[in-house]
């Protein structure tokens, strides 16, 4: 059998080794995060804490539950999940969908693909993005969150070039059954896209609740941030440098400022439910679903 | 087949239906954000109609009927509140509305770092979009007056700011307040800093200096005798060679820590400093030959292992950590750094740290840098209903906070919770920090606590507990104790030795333009020379790199404006 040779064997063993150290390097962060969450203040400020916790205790996460502005900014991040989720599959879906098809029966398809693909590669730049959405009125609510990207360009393409390797022969068949495009895209179309679907929530999902630059600047009061964007505010270092005298009040928010403990709890937090949604997408991550529908 | 036709029109239906919601969704805001608007304008109608009573107009005149003035909140971390009370309602609102008719709205508040409020504060400069008045940095400060975006506030100073406010902003001789001046006009109240707190101290632990039998670091030679020890004697005790020298961070200069208060030593004045020359004429601190021989001795010193052989690496935090740890003996840093590293004593309490003044290098006296203090400016926006209500606002702030009728449990902090933040104007009188450390020391000798305002009783309280055994007290002993860091500064203060930068205005255009580049250029020199990568000579041509990369431009442009002071 080709795979007994030793050179196989020698890059086998090579590859899986390479493939341990990467996925290790990408863990052990984390790891450490987790351990410094339940390490003592004291200890990891001093830089004692490795891989395991050191002084353990439950203080950061009893900090996190006291602390208003974290449930705030929790909830504020799951209801722009929500409605961003639910706005941006629909959207996704009803762009994709007229796009996928052919020019001879959708004339002006190529244009409006073009007109898409422009907003991915040219963008306003920071102020008339921010004058627009405030000439919109949305500034500090959520919708400032979810409405200028309620369209995400790269995700239709995606969906688009799915659509279109679906066997034609579905569609025309629904035709022939009496379906308009309504009922072919709900019921045809949208089934068989599970898989693309799964992979584009899951953009969208992990898209939303990362996302902090938009909040930072459109959100007016601290408590409308979303989670991504309070944990910024928090975790950036402090610049000593720019500080030119503190006041002893200052000097001690320095030293909680650098309380790693509370920070690392809150980032293990947020994680969290990013983490949850995965085993519950991954069963659609299964190809060949159209496989064997039509016999040519 | 009906059926399912009418399921379909259900569905897309209910997506039309979706569409309209969030639409609708956008119109409320807009509308609400319209009746905002109509709101705000409102307030102007009345004054003009109150313009008639305008004549007995003063600081603390009331506002009648009550005017809406909107304002930002920034700051590092959120804020604490009691029970039932918010930005929007506290003791502040409260009294600013009651004594003064002025309703304060937030326009928006953040917490956060300072270059994201930098941020967040270009975005809406650039967009127009700017509450009543605001805090804005230095560079803004300048880039709003030249757009035009100020209120000029000149003629309001005179007439509504208090008496109280005046001295306030006139204690360190109205160096800063005549600073912010623009072409002549006031368009923003600088908030006005201690050019005391910022000076650079030595602080060494002393625990280790009694261990080790070590001279107090009265000159440079003694300083590296205590380096050398710290390193080699094994000052912690656990047999193994993990202690340093001299803390240095990656980041050179810093409150905590920087190398200023080495450069000081030699007379030598890095860091953006302005300084006079023998001619007379304002030179760049950092390109003077005494920085050179200041290099020389720090080179010495890596070579021999006094400083960190991995400091380009490390920054401040890292020094915190080492500090935390216990590793650390001896770094230049300001009077609230001990604050900083407090942990370090709980996790070995024999750890002490003591303040010691610069060492010489030749016995003449040694002059303590201290950057241009103002960090931030309270502007008006142009066209703002009510100018000189900032002033009224500062007036009765300053007046609860640090007037006669101050009352520090009421408007400042109690039980831990810092009501002052609410305050969105409030200036500390710069010898504050100073007069506790001095108050608190008498009243620790005489045991009379009655002199004291709360603020001051309560580090009394803190630093009695620490000399009864509590070792959370130990940062504000360090600082504010009898032997504290103010001890070392009240005796710069007497003996007169606070240099203050020379230059005193918002950066000038070609600093804009080159700054960044020459400040990278001489920290990437510095560290170079320091680590022996380069050669001391390395020195002169950075000199003379700097002064073709923009520094002459800037030296002009500086000299410029100390003419025209």
């Amino acid at each position: 059998m080709h795979y007994r040779t030793r050179s196989h064997t020698v890059f086998q063993t090579l590859n899986y080794a390479f493939l341990a150290l990467l996925s290790l390097s990408c863990i052990f962060p984390f790891i450490h995060i987790l351990a410094v969450s339940f390490s003592s203040k004291e200890a990891s400020t001093a830089g004692l804490v490795g891989l395991l916790p050191v002084h353990f205790t439950l203080k950061s996460y009893q900090f996190i539950l006291d602390k208003p502005e974290f449930g705030h900014a929790f909830v504020v991040s799951l209801k722009r999940v929500a409605i961003g989720l639910s706005l941006n599959m629909l959207l996704t879906l009803l762009t994709a969908y007229p796009l996928s098809k052919e020019v001879k029966s959708f004339r002006f398809r190529t244009g409006y693909a073009w007109f898409c693909v422009f907003t991915i590669l040219f963008s306003g730049g920071l102020m008339p993005w921010y004058v627009t959405i405030r000439n919109y009125g949305i500034m500090d609510t959520i919708w400032a969150l979810v409405l200028p990207g309620a369209v995400p360009v790269f995700n239709v393409i995606l969906l688009l070039n799915f659509f279109r390797g679906l066997p034609k022969e579905l569609e025309e068949s629904s035709f022939i059954d009496g379906a308009g495009h309504w009922t072919t895209l709900w019921k045809i179309y949208t089934p068989l896209s599970l898989p693309a679907l799964a992979t584009i929530t899951l953009f969208t999902v992990v898209d939303h609740w990362n996302s902090w630059f938009d909040g930072l600047i459109l959100m007016r009061h601290a408590e409308h941030f979303p989670l991504s964007t309070y944990l910024q505010t928090i975790i950036v270092n402090v610049d000593l440098t720019k500080l030119n005298s503190v006041s002893p009040s200052t000097a001690e928010m320095l030293a909680n400022v650098s309380d790693r403990t509370a920070k690392a709890a809150q980032i293990c937090v947020a994680i969290l439910p990013v983490l949850l949604v995965y085993p519950f997408l991954q069963k659609y991550f299964v190809t060949g679903i159209v496989l064997g529908s039509v016999k040519e | 087949m009906a059926k399912r036709n009418w399921r379909l029109a259900a569905l897309s239906g209910a997506i039309v239906l979706m569409l309209a919601a969030t639409a609708c969704g956008k119109g409320d805001t807009q509308g609400s954000s319209a009746s905002k608007e109509s709101a705000s304008a409102a307030p102007s109608a009345t004054a003009t109609s109150s313009q008639e009573t305008k004549q007995e107009d003063g600081p603390l005149t009331k506002y009648d009927p009550p005017i809406e003035v909107s304002t930002i909140y920034w700051d590092s971390a959120p804020f604490k509140f009691k029970d039932g009370e918010s930005l929007d309602n506290n003791v502040w609102t409260q009294e600013y509305e009651n004594t003064l008719g002025i309703k304060l709205k937030t326009a928006w508040s953040f917490f956060g770092s300072l270059d994201q409020y930098i941020q967040k504060m270009n975005v809406a400069i650039g967009g127009g979009d700017l509450p009543d008045f605001m805090q804005v940095l230095p560079a803004q400060y300048k880039q709003m007056a030249a757009a035009g975006q100020l209120e000029d506030l000149t003629p309001y100073y005179e007439k509504y700011a208090s008496d109280l406010t005046k001295d306030i902003l006139n204690q360190d001789g109205g160096v800063q307040l005549k600073a912010s001046y623009v072409g002549g006009k006031l368009l923003g109240i600088p908030h006005i800093g201690s050019t005391i707190d910022g000076t650079p101290l030595l602080w060494v632990r002393s625990d280790w200096l009694k261990k080790l039998n070590l001279p107090e670091p009265k000159t440079i030679d003694d300083l590296i005798t205590i380096a050398d020890a710290f390193v080699n004697k094994d000052p912690d005790g656990n047999s193994k060679a993990d202690t340093y020298g001299l803390g240095v961070s990656n980041e050179l200069y810093g409150g905590g820590p920087g190398l200023e208060g080495f450069f000081n030593a030699f007379h030598a004045y890095p860091g953006g400093m302005w300084i006079k020359d023998s001619s007379g004429k304002l030179a760049y601190g950092a390109v003077q030959p005494e920085m050179k021989t200041a290099l020389g001795k720090l080179q010495e010193m890596y070579k021999k292992g006094l400083i960190d052989q991995e400091f380009g690496t490390k920054d401040s935090g890292k020094i915190q950590e080492q500090l935390v740890s216990g590793k650390l003996g001896m770094f230049f840093g300001q009077m609230w750094t001990p604050l900083w590293f407090g942990d370090g004593k709980k996790n070995d309490p024999k750890m002490d740290f003591q303040a010691y003044a610069l060492p010489t290098t030749d016995g003449q006296p040694v002059f303590k840098q201290s950057g241009f203090p103002t960090g931030m400016y309270w502007v008006v926006k142009k066209g703002a209903a009510h100018p000189e209500a900032v002033f009224k606002l500062m007036n009765v702030s300053e007046e609860k906070g640090y007037g006669k009728t101050a009352d520090a449990t009421k408007y400042m902090t109690d039980n831990g919770i810092e009501f002052f933040k609410y305050a969105p104007i409030l200036v500390e009188p710069p010898r504050k920090n100073l007069n506790n450390h001095l108050l608190v020391t008498e009243a620790l000798n005489s045991k009379d606590t009655s002199k004291l305002n709360s603020e001051q009783k309560s580090i009394y309280d803190t630093i009695v507990k620490y000399q009864g055994g509590d070792s959370s007290g130990w940062g504000y002993d360090r600082v504010f104790g009898p032997t504290g860091a103010f001890s070392v500064i009240d005796q710069y203060v007497k003996n007169n030795e606070v240099l203050v930068t020379e230059y005193t205005a918002a950066p000038t255009e070609s600093m804009g333009k080159y700054q960044s580049t020459l400040d990278k250029m001489e920290k990437e020199t510095v560290t170079k020379i320091i680590m022996g990568a380069a050669s001391l000579d390395a020195f002169d041509q950075f000199v003379a790199n700097w002064k073709k990369a923009g520094g002459d431009t800037i030296t002009k442009e500086v000299d410029d404006w100390a003419a025209t002071k």
